[in-house]
């Protein structure tokens, strides 16, 4: 075995998220492979199952969202009879969901700008500025990566008590950048090392300063990595729960994802089946989600998988 | 890049006799201030809980007033909480399913992998999980299993009306459904990371190995899997802090930890102590032995696949 290992040793790319996307080599590999096929069949029917499974919520989501209460509760199983807007039109203004889709947005837009910037400044250093500590700083962020957060909400909770930021966006945005921007550094910090050095030994010869050559070379040459942590952070953060109920205490500045795990507190809203309103809901709250998953894909999939250490 | 980096940072900048000399600028003043905005952030709301968490587990702090030394008072409340030792053995059975959490997205990626007909769609679908928030996932499969949903009613226009329950409050049937949606739910994110460990390795290993007379089976057994390991080794740190550490947007909306503790989980059991509960000093001792166990957990983890290293 150790042969075979040697002939591709540790086999790197788990840091760079520009080359390789998941998809299998195109190349079909011979020998026993006809066999192979015959015998994947009882496998072939287990994924199918899987995949319906996994796609039935986005029909649930979307059948369920356009048909009456009465129409669900007669069979929720069947095939929906009466289509109504009424739902999404309940969720949007008694459920208050128009209020959490703009605090969503708000934060998340201004949380993932943040966590881009301020990822690709500290990464810089770290990779073109030889300096002490330089090491440990990149172990500190590694160990922040893997270390959770949430198990620290208490306190993190109580720190932005202290400053008085419960309830802000001001308070939301900070907690989520410090969430966030450990994964940024990391995988930026990945892509910056495969940016030869002498690209910016020429800029500095050009008489550039340090930050200028940040600018116009760092940056353009890792805007697809940057691109990545964008969508990826965006994503995540809309979907985050428990610093967003935590912090977001008053009812008016929740987001929509805690809006959405808040529901059956409104008691406009928790009738006898409330399944139809709630699968309202939960379109709403998965509508970005899903358009980033169709347009950013692979994109995705290569950032989620960038993160992956060794 | 055939240069490593490390090679380039020992490297002594270059000397042109000419005017303009490289310069790359270096210490740490240079530095400091790309990494001040991280430093900040991070220092205030990810360094400091750490220590404060610490402090408020052996402090009663009060709303108003000060507070009051209570030394270890919490830690030795947690050796008798029925609740946290529950929340401690699910999440321990959680791990202990590590033939399905390993099994099932080895098996998809494998087959992604391999081509199998359909795949692509395979790999679009299987992936809508890790992309939905687990909120949503969890309000979906509450509506879905409640007892006048469609699981239930789907029994019952099978005739099988003796099968129906309330999936969720059923003390027998709420944690193997935990069980089962948590796994739905990290199938698609595992896969990604096995396919892209199956993508890094050389089609010509494979291919070596056909030509020797190796069948599918001692392909997977003796090239396939010895070379995915360090993605099995990725793989079960990160689902072990996200047992330990990520369960509560999931079991929040699912069960919120019933019926009768059930489906109570550590991280949960933290939210619902301080916030529910009001009792954030013992909160915060919960979160520091939680802590340390991630911390301990992972050591350990990263010594022995270290071990495993050196050993073949």
């Amino acid at each position: 075995m150790s042969v075979i290992g040697r002939t591709r040793p540790e086999s790197g790319g788990t840091g760079h998220i520009e080359p390789e996307s998941p998809a299998p080599a195109r190349t079909r590999r011979g020998g026993g492979r006809r066999r192979v096929r015959w015998t994947l069949i009882p496998a072939w029917f287990l994924l199918v199952l899987g995949a319906a499974s996994m796609v039935l919520p986005v029909l649930f989501i979307l059948l369920t969202s356009f048909r009456t209460p009465k129409d669900y509760a007669r069979d929720p199983a069947s095939v929906p009879r009466e289509w109504t807007l009424d739902n999404v039109r309940q969720a949007w203004t008694v459920g208050h969901f128009n209020e959490y889709a703009v605090n969503s947005l708000w934060v998340v837009a201004v949380a993932t700008l943040l966590v881009v910037v301020v990822s690709a400044l500290a990464a810089f250093p770290l990779v073109f500025i030889p300096f002490r500590g330089s090491q440990a700083a990149l172990t500190a962020v590694i160990a922040l990566m893997i270390l959770p957060a949430s198990i620290m909400v208490v306190p993190t909770f109580k720190v932005v008590l202290q400053l008085q930021l419960q309830s802000t966006y001001t308070g939301l945005i900070l907690v989520y950048v410090a969430l966030s921007c450990p994964f940024g550094i990391y995988i930026l910090s990945n892509s910056y090392r495969a940016i030869p050095l002498e690209l910016m030994d020429a800029a500095y010869l050009d008489g550039a300063s340090q930050f200028k050559a940040f600018v116009t070379i760092i940056i353009p040459l890792a805007a697809p990595s940057l691109r990545t942590l964008t969508v990826l952070t965006a994503l995540s953060l809309w979907n985050e729960l428990l610093f967003s109920l935590v912090i977001m205490q008053a009812p008016e500045m929740r987001t929509l994802t805690a809006g959405v795990a808040l529901i059956n507190s409104n008691p406009q809203l928790s009738g006898v089946d409330n399944t139809p309103v709630l699968a309202a809901a939960l379109g709403l709250t998965s509508v970005l989600p899903f358009v980033l998953y169709l347009i950013f894909n692979s994109s995705i999939s290569r950032g989620m998988t960038a993160g992956a250490l060794k | 890049m055939t240069t490593t980096r490390s090679g380039d940072l020992l490297r002594r900048p270059r000397r042109h006799p000419t005017s303009h000399a490289p310069h790359r600028p270096s210490g740490i003043l240079r530095a400091l201030p790309y990494l001040i905005p991280a430093l900040a952030v991070l220092v205030l709301f990810r360094v400091v809980p750490v220590f404060y968490s610490i402090y408020l587990s052996t402090n009663q702090v009060p709303d108003y007033g000060p507070s009051k030394l209570v030394g270890l008072t919490n830690y030795r409340v947690m050796l008798d909480d029925q609740t946290l030792h529950a929340a401690l053995k699910n999440d321990l059975f959680l791990l202990l399913s590590f033939p399905l959490w390993i099994a099932l997205p080895v098996l998809v990626a494998v087959l992604i992998h391999e081509r199998i007909w359909g795949w692509r769609v395979f790999l679009a679908v299987f992936f809508i999980p890790a992309v939905l928030s687990p909120v949503v996932i969890g309000m979906y499969y509450t509506s879905l299993l409640s007892f006048n949903g469609p699981v239930n009613q789907t029994l019952t226009n099978l005739g099988l009306e003796s099968l129906t329950r309330g999936w969720l409050v059923d003390l027998h049937t709420a944690f193997p459904v935990l069980l089962a949606v948590w796994l739905w739910s990290i199938t698609g994110l595992g896969m990604l990371f096995f396919l892209n460990g199956l993508g890094n390795i050389d089609p010509a290993i494979w291919e070596a190995a056909s030509i020797d007379g190796a069948g599918w089976w001692a392909r997977m057994r003796y090239i396939t899997v010895p070379l995915l390991r360090p993605v099995f080794e990725f793989w079960s740190i990160f689902v072990m802090i996200l047992v330990f550490s990520g369960l509560f947007p999931l079991v929040n909306t699912l069960t919120n930890g019933g019926p009768g503790n059930k489906t109570m989980v550590a991280d949960l059991y933290i939210y619902l102590t301080a916030f529910t509960g009001g009792r954030f000093s013992y909160a915060s001792a919960i979160g520091v032995v939680l802590f340390g166990l991630v911390l301990v957990f992972v050591l350990v983890q990263l010594h022995l696949f270290r071990r495993g290293d050196r050993g073949t």
